[in-house]
């Protein structure tokens, strides 16, 4: 079909969706009147049942923990078929990034990215811990916190440090971290069966509500599920890096190499600073 | 208001639709994986909107006590006697008479 | 329903909109991370904060990322 006749096939469809969409959404009770008790009848027990102030954390490690490791492990799984897909498309002359900067004319850097990215670097990762810490007490939590850390391998990496990036985070480190991460989350599982004789049981000492120690395990599955997910995006991160970045030889791309004394054609920075996909000029 | 109650409904149903003919219409792949995602956060606004009840908080207890939002002329005020109360629980009389 | 939730929401549908229209990828990965940044803000006004986190984290970051390196994976490999 012509990009003209599936336009017009929609157009004249859509109509019809949009107005079996909006009379089936205005069945529901207007926005603001929820009616379900859930909520209420956590809002009574929640703080004294798990000795946790944020009661969406309580909820999602402790009262639904298994449908949390489900949804950890779905992360995991993503991030492990993105490592199988593109681990096995690397080439074999592989050269490592340092020595493609050598023979390049490619303009660096600006000071002031390097300077305010590195600056911030600290505040992030802090930002990132505080976060994962305290999931049980202020709104945040291990995937929130973990997604926040990424982003700082991601400062390291946008000013223009790649190679400070690859000998920082070996990968085999980050490997182990995310499998690290994800098996916490079912130790402390075994660990509620073992304890109690049910699986993700909060068996741990209970605590002062609204101190760090509190709730039980929920600080413990917080630092793993943010060390998994911290680790999966730095991994997913460093996996796409490896394949724009280092220039590949023959390998399983078929391309033939660049000849050395022609830029390369995509991207045309030094080992770090953003991919410029389409070429164009900034 | 009837209407503008149901206003996140119409911006969820409008999301889909608009998300459905950029994947439809669409002549690059990573252009219609994008559309995707819009797809993806119509689904969000009507879960959080179902949620939503009027004039509520995210449920946040400091100290046993839901975090409140404040409204009205007296913020200060009130914000001045929230922190007044929370140092008096924590900390005893003793630390404000030392300060005082 | 108050003023500021049917503003945030209108822009909402405006930059959800606005990304549709978008035709080139690497513009629209710019458009999405807006795109992110507005339904964090939408989030946060339907008082969800630990939601409004996530979304701004991988939204706004993380799924702009991906599709510039996508990107970059995609035009190398065609050369």
């Amino acid at each position: 079909m012509t990009a003209a006749a599936r336009r017009r096939a929609f157009l004249t469809a859509a109509p019809l969706l949009a107005a079996f969409l909006v009379w089936g959404l205005s069945g529901l009770p207007p926005v603001g009147d929820y009616r379900g008790p859930y909520g209420l009848v956590l809002n009574q027990v929640a703080v004294a049942e798990r000795h946790a102030t944020n009661v969406v954390a309580a909820v999602t490690f402790d009262y639904r923990g298994v449908d949390t490791m489900g949804e950890e492990f779905i992360l995991f799984a993503a991030v492990t078929g993105v490592a199988i897909l593109l681990r096995a498309m690397r080439g074999e002359a592989e050269r490592p990034p340092e020595e493609q900067a050598r023979g390049r004319r490619v303009p660096g850097t600006s000071n002031a990215v390097r300077v305010i990215g590195l600056a911030l670097l600290g505040p992030v990762m802090l930002f990132g811990t505080y976060v994962t810490a305290h999931g049980h007490l202020s709104p945040g939590g291990g995937f929130q916190g973990g997604v926040v850390v990424a982003t700082g391998a991601l400062l390291v990496y946008l000013s223009g440090e790649y190679v400070t990036l690859r000998r920082l985070e070996p990968e085999s480190m980050i490997d182990l971290a995310e499998s690290a991460g994800a098996a916490g989350y079912v130790v402390v599982g075994l660990s509620g069966l073992v304890a109690a004789g049910v699986f993700l049981a909060n068996a741990l000492p209970l605590g002062r509500p609204g101190t760090l120690l509190s709730a039980g395990t929920l600080p413990v599955i917080n630092l793993t599920v943010g060390l998994e997910v911290a680790s999966g995006f730095v991994l997913l991160l460093s996996e796409f890096l490896e394949q724009t970045l280092v220039l590949r030889g023959t390998g399983s791309t078929g391309a033939a190499p660049d000849p050395p004394g022609r830029p390369p054609a995509v991207p045309r920075t030094p080992p770090g600073g953003s991919p410029d996909p389409s070429g164009r000029r900034r | 208001m009837k209407a503008l109650d149901y206003l996140p409904y119409l911006v969820a149903a409008w999301l889909f639709v608009v998300g459905l003919y950029g994947i439809v219409t669409s002549r690059n792949l990573i252009h219609a994986v994008t559309c995707l995602a819009v797809v993806q956060s119509s689904t969000y606004v009507l879960l959080l909107a179902v949620g939503y009840r009027r004039g509520a908080a995210a449920p946040v207890f400091i100290d046993g006590q839901k975090a409140m939002t404040l409204r009205g002329d007296n913020i200060a005020n009130e914000f001045h006697q929230i922190v007044e109360n929370y140092i008096e629980k924590r900390f005893g009389h003793q630390h404000i008479a030392e300060n005082a | 329903m108050t003023v500021l939730l049917a503003v945030v929401l209108l822009l909402v549908a405006a930059a959800g909109t606005a990304v549709v229209l978008t035709r080139d990828p690497l513009d629209q990965a710019i458009v999405a991370s807006f795109f992110g940044l507005l339904l964090g803000l939408a989030f946060l006004v339907l008082q969800a904060p630990d939601v409004a986190l996530s979304q701004i984290a991988v939204g706004a970051v993380a799924l702009p990322l991906m599709i510039l390196l996508a990107l970059a994976k995609v035009r190398r490999g065609s050369r």
